[in-house]
């Protein structure tokens, strides 16, 4: 009983010091990162990981620091989390350029639809909790103005408001169904860096098969699937191969 | 004098028919029949007469060392003349067995003569003549070719070199060296070492002071593994030996002897790399150093900058190719362009290559060549090595970046990047929130919001519409359904109601197709009584008939009296009562 309530004392410090000091923790990588210790500040942003809390501000911070110091890898790792949880952040578009500068891979992309295209970044421009948000709002409007048709005796204004209603039900379901869309889009394709010099992918999970292609450190890949120590990768030109799963850090 | 021509055809005459007289031979002797390989024959063909065309046989078997040489002489012994002609050819075996001398022709006196072939018979070895005096004994222990390998053992791409060494000892003399059989080397990369001026040197040779020269030098890369030869290499020596005679001023008197020389086959057992190779390993092997440099640090976009990697030692410098720098692909690399400074003594090659990359860089920002790795196999530490070169970073300080250049791109309006932005800044507002925070979409906040809204709007609803069915029906929907049938049969007449005459018409007109629908009658039957009749029948309350009748006969006064004044529009509005009343009793 004594044990449970040092651990439960315990745990409720450990949280009231996160709750408090994760921003102190933020502020001294900035001033850090200001004065070029970019590896010292690199700590403190992930200090505040470790607290388990996160943000597209720190994620962003992170891929600036490794920036700095060149890593690669780890600094379009953490741009690519950022641009995750805030897909159309023109700071965060722009520093992930100067990282992608860095890279050695020039994958060449398969061509893509122009329609999907302009739908896609139309559906960028918000998140996808955003877009839910917006449809709810679109959906009680809907909701309002057909009690409100419901209601009125006169015959002008019950063609308003059912004409009103049946507006506000097709934009609730478009931005909701582009929700939808968009969560299962993402969860079904998991992206992942590269993390390793340079690395061979091979036409089977092991090491007597033969090499495909190589890609080097930083470059984006997406995940097919996964077999024990081994993953099949797909790159933007729509080849695959297999690597060690060790070798690449998924973007969850 | 006269006599003295005479006497001197005379003789002239005398000595040709003497000589006519005398048999003509053409003879071959051989020194000796029977001879081991490694010694030489000689060969002559003697005749005592002189001919002409001499033609001398195929020695097969046989390589011609030495010779034609000719020789006459002249002999007169008691008055008599003996002629002889030597033609003499110094001979050496290539191979043992039993060879034969084949014919040699001589034309004397328009005739042909040819001599008796010789058999001769080659064994392999002979006991070598011990005599001291014997010129190719003295030759044979004091003409030495060596050839001296540095590494029998060498490691595949290991350098070697190999000396052919001439010695030959302070007794003889070499006058003149040629050589006839040049060594292959089959599977190695070989490098003749040129040798600008023979020189003589002294060393050793079995513990006893010899001269000698070198000869040829050549470093060799062996490419396969295994055992590998190199052939031999022979040369052809004159040598003057002295011998025991001593010429009037009682100096030696030295014997040329032609000799040919030859040093051994040599085995060469070429090791295997271990099996251990790194993955980068691209088959150097010797001693290297690495080096990286470029023109510029920092540069603008659009210029360009030089990128040299070089390798430097000793090794196989020629044998393998630069690693490739892996530059970042928004850099432009052109081809590189390889330049080589290599120099092979009898060490092996030494020098540098290297690759020059020109670099142009595409849009501002930072770019990291990244470490070249190098590794080679060190024949000495028999082991691998891998150096690699420092990390380079350039710094494209102006230009657009690629993120607006992929904006712009899109944009056709406005091609021109704005070349002021900058790598940015942190963000300074930190906004966290929990990294296992749910996501909004499916969860049953989610589902909450969005059922419970339409549950309330339902429950709204039915509350409503219960209210509906007790008030609103009773005093509107009447009015509401008395609308719709006036809409439905008196649409006409209600148009026409600034028309007197007209509207009375469609009225009428509208009044009978209401009976029509509603009771099924046809025109023809159309009379007062029978819809009292048929009204009464289906309970219509007897007011509601009688307004019926009163608002027919009102449309047949106003037809017959069209100027009279009537109340149109109180008609029109009895009759909307009247349909919706009677509408309602039939339905009932």
């Amino acid at each position: 009983m004594k044990k449970l309530l040092i651990i439960f004392f315990l745990f409720n410090s450990y949280v009231g010091i996160s709750q408090t000091t994760n921003e102190e923790y933020f502020n001294t990588g900035l001033d850090l990162y200001n004065q070029g210790k970019y590896l010292e500040a690199i700590n403190q942003f992930q200090l505040i990981i470790e607290n388990g809390k996160h943000s597209d501000a720190l994620y962003f911070n992170l891929g600036n620091s490794y920036y700095k110091i060149n890593d690669i890898a780890n600094s379009i790792y953490y741009f690519e989390k950022a641009l995750k949880l805030n897909p159309q952040d023109k700071d965060i578009l722009n520093n992930l350029s100067y990282s992608q500068n860095m890279l050695i891979d020039k994958i060449d992309e398969l061509p893509k639809n122009q329609v999907l295209e302009l739908l896609n970044l139309f559906s960028n421009i918000l998140s996808i909790d955003q877009w839910v948000y917006l449809g709810i709002i679109f959906l009680y409007l809907c909701l309002l103005t057909f009690v409100l048709y419901y209601l009125n005796k006169k015959t002008n204004k019950k063609k308003f408001y059912f004409t009103t209603c049946l507006v506000f039900l097709l934009f609730s379901v478009l931005l909701l169904s582009n929700g939808i869309y968009r969560f299962k889009k993402e969860n079904n394709t998991i992206n992942a860096i590269i993390f390793e010099n340079k690395i061979d992918f091979r036409t089977e999970p092991n090491y007597r098969s033969s090499v495909v292609f190589n890609l080097h450190e930083g470059t984006k890949v997406v995940v097919k699937e996964e077999l024990s120590e081994w993953t099949l990768i797909q790159i933007s030109d729509g080849n695959t191969g297999w690597i060690e799963s060790k070798s690449i850090k998924k973007i969850d | 004098m006269k006599i003295k021509i005479f006497l001197l055809v005379f003789f002239t005459h005398c000595i040709n028919i003497y000589a006519q007289n005398q048999d003509v031979s053409f003879l071959a002797e051989v020194s000796k029949k029977t001879l081991g390989v490694n010694e030489n024959l000689r060969v002559d063909f003697k005749m005592n007469k002189d001919g002409d065309n001499f033609e001398a046989p195929n020695f097969d078997g046989f390589r011609v060392v030495g010779g034609p040489n000719q020789s006459v002489s002249n002999t007169y012994i008691n008055g008599k003349r003996t002629f002889s002609k030597i033609y003499s050819y110094f001979i050496t075996p290539l191979k043992t067995g039993a060879f034969t001398i084949g014919q040699a022709k001589i034309e004397i006196d328009n005739k042909i003569y040819k001599t008796i072939p010789v058999k001769i018979k080659v064994s392999k070895s002979t006991v070598k003549n011990k005599n001291p005096n014997d010129a190719s004994y003295v030759v044979n222990e004091n003409l030495h070719l060596i050839a001296e390998v540095s590494n029998k053992n060498p490691y595949l791409n290991q350098g070697i070199s190999v000396v052919y060494k001439l010695y030959f000892s302070p007794q003889i003399n070499v006058t003149n060296v040629a050589e006839i059989e040049s060594p292959e080397f089959n599977d190695f990369w070989s490098n003749n070492i040129k040798i600008p001026r023979l020189q003589i040197e002294r060393g050793l040779f079995n513990g006893e002071n010899y001269n000698y020269v070198v000869w040829k030098k050549i470093v060799l890369y062996p490419q396969k593994t295994g055992k590998l030869n190199i052939s031999p290499l022979s040369l052809d020596v004159s040598v003057d030996v002295p011998t025991n005679k001593r010429d009037f001023f009682g100096n030696r008197i030295y014997t040329q002897i032609p000799k040919t020389v030859t040093a051994g086959k040599k085995e060469i057992n070429v090791l295997e790399l271990p099996k251990n190779a790194p993955k980068n390993f691209g088959g150097a092997v010797g001693t290297f150093e690495i080096k990286i440099t470029s023109t510029k640090k920092e540069l603008n976009v659009s210029e360009s900058l030089q990128v040299n990697l070089e390798i430097k030692g000793q090794g196989n410098l020629k044998l393998f190719s630069i690693p490739d720098v892996e530059t970042p692909s928004s850099l432009e690399k052109y081809e590189p362009e390889y330049n080589e400074n290599v120099k092979t003594n009898i060490k092996g090659m030494y020098g540098n290559i290297s690759d020059t990359y020109t670099l142009v860089p595409q849009f501002k920002g930072k770019y990291p060549i990244s470490p070249v790795e190098f590794v080679f196999f060190n024949p000495k530490t028999k082991s691998f090595k891998s150096i690699f070169t420092k990390e380079i970073i350039i710094n494209v300080l102006e230009g657009p970046t690629a993120f607006e250049s992929q904006n712009y791109a899109n944009d056709t309006f406005n091609k021109v990047p704005n070349s002021k932005s900058q790598f940015k800044f942190l963000k300074t507002k930190s906004n966290l929130i929990s990294l296992e925070s749910e996501n909004f979409i499916f969860s049953t906040i989610f589902y909450i919001i969005i059922i419970l809204p339409i549950l309330i709007v339902a429950l709204i609803l039915l509350f409503f519409k219960s209210k509906i069915v007790s008030t609103y029906d009773l005093n509107t929907f009447k009015y509401r359904r008395a609308n719709q049938l006036a809409k439905k049969y008196l649409s006409e007449a209600k148009t026409n109601l600034n028309k007197k005459d007209v509207f009375y018409v469609s009225l009428e007109k509208a009044l009978h197709n209401f009976l029509k629908s509603k009771l099924s009658i046809e025109t023809f039957d159309f009379t007062k009584d029978k819809i009292i009749k048929l009204l009464n029948e289906k309970s219509v309350e007897s007011e509601s008939i009688k307004s019926f009748i009163i608002l027919i006969e009102n449309c047949e006064y106003a037809r017959f009296t069209p100027a009279s004044n009537v109340k149109v529009k109180n008609d029109y509005e009895n009759a909307v009562k009247v349909i919706s009343e009677i509408d309602k009793q039939i339905q009932k």
